[in-house]
């Protein structure tokens, strides 16, 4: 089953946004700082039930990051399992000034899934390269409230060269190591690690800029 | 290099780690520059970048096997129970589980939130306990003011074992030995169920290379069953003599009846083909 991304639709989803108790009539009576709980709030505070709204919520966001970045499904299923018990055990680590619970869990996952690809060797395909470069991120759908950063960053994406998008695309999205890249695209290994490097820190200059200019909103 | 230089290289290996990840010697130079640079040491913001920059271009998120989420919801409940044990040990300050609203979600009793409620027992009791032998040996005010530099070092692996051995009145201890009757494998592995913590020391047990072989522990109990043994985790022996290890159950163990180290494939596996057996310890 496919549904969109990064809705996360999960029924879940609200207590991470903080969704008004008198609206969620289908929990029936809940204290207020039960709400104000992240997911992964709950599983460090030892509320078992919040395992199944977490695989409810980022199950499929985690099985589609390792099924993207990983050569086959025996290694996404084993990096899932490896994934979901780091989030156990770095639950308690979550800090929502510091990021989204959604961005959270991709940094545990990606972590994951980079020690997993250092460790393989694959062939990108090229074929389809010329057609991702032009094509738009995807901005719709996203829930900006479960994701601001995700949608910063969908936003962002598109105002980048397309060489780094190409670059960033094959190698955060998909796993590329520098040395596939700079083989398959025919570039500079240096070359690679430059249009890398540059769009990142462009996704992270922005994504800083909107952080603080929030942080002034609210202040004022 | 100027200082400049090797701030500005540090940031590059940061972003690089976001978007590669590093090799060893990348790793190593990191290590040396967070010294040289420790406000940027706990810098995650371009691992940040790199988390949205996935998100924002994922496209569809396809639903996870059902069989698969099954095993990693049936398997979490050991791992959180052991996660809160060791984090009531090591922060006695936390402040107690918010056990009262679970039992406000759901008005069924299930065996997790029984799990939920033992923890937090748990969990106090442990508290109670480290709060107790804390005050009792603590000698006067100053001497907690200011605490010695032996007393706020990380005990060595060697000094936790002990410590574990001491401790635990359910200590499981039994010695290592080979699988055939060539081999040469000395040492013991003690482990303590209710303290889900445990330590193997090994004599004999060859050299490997991490970047094509690992070894990785298996844990024989009672609640799994034989094909399905728990993951102790992996390792690597790097030094000749005697090692200490530390075990990484990945799921609570309950009576322990043999430990086993099998050779596997970098990062370990999820269940082991048992061709390379190299070390046994029944209890």
């Amino acid at each position: 089953m496919l549904y969109d991304a990064p809705g996360f639709s999960g029924q879940a989803s609200w207590f991470k946004i903080g969704i008004p108790a008198e609206t969620k009539d289908f929990e029936g009576e809940i204290q207020e700082t039960e709400v104000s709980q992240t997911i992964l709030q709950r599983i460090a505070g030892g509320d078992s039930g919040a395992v199944k709204d977490c695989l409810d919520t980022y199950g499929g966001l985690v099985w589609s990051l390792a099924r993207k970045m990983l050569p086959n499904q025996n290694e996404a299923e084993d990096a899932v399992q490896e994934i979901f018990i780091e989030i156990w055990k770095n639950a308690e680590r979550f800090d929502e000034n510091q990021s989204s619970e959604t961005t959270f869990v991709a940094m545990i996952a990606r972590r994951r899934l980079i020690d997993r690809l250092r460790k393989v060797t694959r062939q990108p395909n090229i074929d389809s390269f010329e057609d991702m470069v032009y094509e738009p991120a995807r901005a719709e759908g996203v829930d900006l409230q479960m994701s601001v950063e995700a949608g910063q960053a969908a936003e962002v994406i598109n105002t980048l060269r397309p060489e780094q998008r190409q670059v960033l695309e094959l190698s955060i999205v998909q796993g590329y190591s520098h040395s596939e890249i700079s083989e398959a695209l025919e570039m500079p290994l240096g070359t690679v690690k430059t249009h890398a490097r540059r769009g990142l820190i462009q996704v992270r200059e922005i994504l800083d800029e909107r952080a603080s200019g929030k942080g002034k909103e609210v202040t004022a | 290099m100027t200082n400049d230089n090797a701030r500005e290289r540090m940031l590059e290996l940061l972003a690089d780690r976001a978007i590669f990840g590093l090799d060893q010697a990348e790793q190593a130079e990191l290590k040396r520059l967070e010294s040289q640079f420790p406000e940027l040491a706990s810098d995650v913001s371009f691992e940040r970048a790199a988390a949205a920059y996935s998100l924002g271009s994922l496209g569809k998120v396809e639903s996870m096997p059902a069989s698969l989420r099954a095993k990693i919801e049936a398997d979490a409940a050991g791992i959180i129970a052991r996660e809160q044990a060791i984090t009531a040990v090591s922060e006695p300050e936390a402040e107690p589980a918010p056990v009262a609203a679970v039992e406000f979600r759901k008005p069924g009793f299930s065996f997790p939130q029984w799990l939920g409620w033992g923890v937090a027992f748990a969990a106090c009791a442990l508290l109670v306990i480290n709060v107790w032998l804390t005050r009792s040996q603590t000698s006067s005010p100053v001497a907690e003011a200011t605490p010695t530099p032996e007393a706020t070092r990380e005990p060595s692996l060697i000094e936790k074992k002990r410590a574990l051995i001491a401790s635990a009145v359910d200590l499981v201890r039994t010695n290592w030995s080979a699988p055939t009757e060539d081999g040469e494998v000395g040492g013991e592995v003690v482990w303590s169920d209710s303290q889900q913590q445990g330590y193997m020391t090994f004599r004999g047990l060859d050299v490997n290379d991490a970047s094509k072989e690992q070894y990785q522990l298996w844990i024989f109990d009672e609640t799994q069953d034989e094909a399905t043994p728990v993951d102790g985790g992996v390792f690597d022996i790097d030094e000749q003599g005697e090692v200490t290890v530390p075990i990484d159950a990945k799921l609570k163990v309950d009576n322990p009846k043999m430990f086993a180290i099998t050779v596997e494939k970098p990062g370990g596996v999820v269940v082991s083909k048992r061709e390379k057996i190299v070390a046994i310890a029944k209890v």
